[in-house]
């Protein structure tokens, strides 16, 4: 009988001990591809640790921190007024991270002679009510213009629509290329082409102009001056206690100059200094 | 006794793949058919086959598939005008007029071309094709990505099917006839016109239901240089979005069990209906022929 109760409460012990270094990561999809490389790059140091990813939207990342379902929520937007009244009422308190930017470059073909282009003028062109170039700059050649855009399962396609196009919708000839790579490639041969893309795929290939008068750097997207740039958030739960153990290993991991680097590597903009 | 046994233990075997087979087949439709429907709950059947908006993101969501459709029926056409003419003609040179070494030497060729995985046939039209279209027809092509680039790598896809169906079935004509045609005083191209190839015909429409059975479903090719645009096209040289390509972008990242998901499983159902009404139309035909 004596045997079994302490059988029983090892099994429980070892239970808790293990999820102990279980790390729970819920929410946005945007944020999911660099969150998995931190935890790869983070497993790869600490093999005792088990992080689950999960993407499944901010709101569902949120939703679950609210239910003690996860440690950390990824998140592409700042908490929505409704979840703020939620945590007063609760009486919880969320803090947030900032592990990243999603920065968006316009790129256009090297040998078309424009270096700005405003918001509107994206709205304009991507809309469908500008289709050639001189009707953006009339010293531009009187061709066709030639949009892409990635394809609406991505998340770069969804901040493009939500921050450029205010939610309307794009003109039907404007093309869907299922990766960045499809699209570099046709903006380079394309002398009419525009495109966008993850700020951290820019090259040489093709010409990143300026939107809005600001250059897409890291400093300027960093400042909040360049346009079409968002903070990426991690937020954890903060009320009884700071982030501590595990949780804040796994932070300070992601903010370091080796986590920030992986950021550019998904083709965002790195929040603090690389290597 | 014994072998009694062993007998009805084959033909048991036997029936029981035939039936599993058909199991599966109605299995994968009834699937698509009892997801895809539900997509009516939201969208009216005319919006979902009369418009040609597809917009399944955005708050106020719309899902009209007539430009994707126009996209895999023109995409679908062009490739069978350029890969059955070019198939059957090689076919006939390969059984009738070719030496036993550029028989085999061609036979070589199309058996290494139905062995390009699919996905290296659209980085090569992403890459080199568009650019070649664009250079020698800068005054019709915009864009590098049209229906004539998706069509021309589909072709490279769909020859060796008509070409070795086709050569087969022309081959399994028996001898005698052809000698027996040729004795008669009638020439080598009378002789193919008038004796193989009505002989083969059966065999002929066997290998164009396959291999266009084989381009409509194709995925990667045209996800990759077809262009993407959900616009119903003027021109060869339109961009288009074919169903293949709506599917297999967009299911990656579609929430469970919405309206988006249901519209994508009909869209399943739309290819497998027009891949079924085209094998039954040219099955009609085949047996049209034997008469």
């Amino acid at each position: 009988m004596k045997k079994t109760v302490i059988l029983i409460s090892l099994v429980i012990l070892s239970t808790v001990f293990v999820f102990g270094s279980t790390l729970v990561i819920k929410g946005s999809n945007t944020v999911y591809p660099v969150a998995q490389l931190w935890a790869e790059a983070y497993k790869a140091l600490n093999p005792n640790v088990e992080i689950s990813i999960e993407g499944a939207g901010s709101s569902t990342g949120i939703k679950a921190l609210f239910n003690n379902q996860a440690d950390i929520a990824n998140s592409s937007r700042w908490l929505k007024s409704s979840e703020i009244e939620q945590m007063n009422k609760d009486g919880r308190y969320f803090i947030p991270y900032v592990v990243a930017y999603d920065g968006i470059a316009i790129i256009v073909n090297k040998s078309l002679a424009i270096d700005n282009i405003t918001v509107q003028q994206l709205f304009d062109i991507y809309s469908g009510k500008v289709t050639t170039w001189d009707q953006i700059d009339s010293s531009l050649p009187r061709t066709r213009i030639v949009p892409f855009s990635r394809d609406n399962a991505s998340g770069t396609f969804e901040y493009f629509v939500e921050s450029v196009m205010k939610g309307e919708k794009l003109a039907p000839q404007v093309q869907q290329l299922a990766s960045t790579r499809a699209e570099v490639e046709q903006v380079m041969q394309n002398r009419n082409a525009i495109g966008y893309i993850g700020m951290g795929y820019i090259t040489d290939e093709v010409k990143a102009i300026t939107v809005d008068g600001i250059e897409p750097t890291v400093a300027n997207v960093n400042s909040g001056s360049y346009p079409i740039s968002r903070p990426l958030f991690m937020f954890v739960d903060a009320t009884k206690n700071y982030p501590s153990g595990i949780v804040a290993d796994f932070l300070r991991f992601a903010l370091s100059p080796e986590g920030q680097e992986a950021v550019i590597g998904v083709g965002y903009v790195n929040a603090y200094g690389t290597k | 006794m014994r072998r009694k046994r062993i007998e009805l233990s084959a033909r048991l075997l036997v029936s029981f793949a035939a039936l599993l087979t058909s199991a599966i087949v109605f299995g994968i439709f009834f699937f698509l058919v009892s997801d895809g429907v539900r997509v009516f709950g939201e969208v009216s059947l005319k919006e979902f086959f009369l418009s040609a908006r597809w917009y399944p993101t955005y708050e106020d969501a719309e899902f009209g598939i007539l430009a994707l459709l126009a996209g895999t029926l023109s995409v679908t056409a062009l490739t069978l005008i350029i890969a059955i003419p070019l198939g059957f003609i090689s076919a006939i040179f390969l059984s009738e007029f070719s030496s036993r070494k550029t028989h085999d030497g061609l036979k070589y060729v199309f058996e290494l071309m139905a062995g390009i995985p699919s996905v290296v046939l659209g980085s090569f039209g992403l890459k080199y094709v568009s650019r070649w279209l664009m250079d020698y027809f800068p005054m019709q092509v915009w864009t590098g990505l049209n229906i004539v680039n998706a069509s021309l790598m589909l072709s490279i896809l769909a020859m060796p099917y008509f070409v070795t169906l086709m050569e087969d079935a022309i081959r399994a004509v028996p001898v005698d006839q052809k000698e027996a045609s040729l004795a008669l005083g009638a020439n080598h191209t009378s002789t193919i016109f008038r004796v193989l190839l009505p002989q083969a015909r059966s065999g002929i429409l066997n290998a164009v239901i396959l291999g266009t059975n084989r381009v409509i479903g194709e995925t990667m090719v045209v996800l990759m240089v077809a262009g993407g645009a959900t616009m119903i096209p003027t021109s060869i040289f339109d961009p288009v979005r074919p169903l293949t390509s709506a599917i297999a972008g967009e299911m990656g990242e579609v929430e469970l069990r919405s309206a988006h998901y249901f519209a994508l499983f009909m869209i399943g159902v739309v290819l497998l209906v027009i891949s079924t009404v085209f094998t039954l139309v040219a099955m009609r035909l085949k047996r049209g022929g034997r008469k």
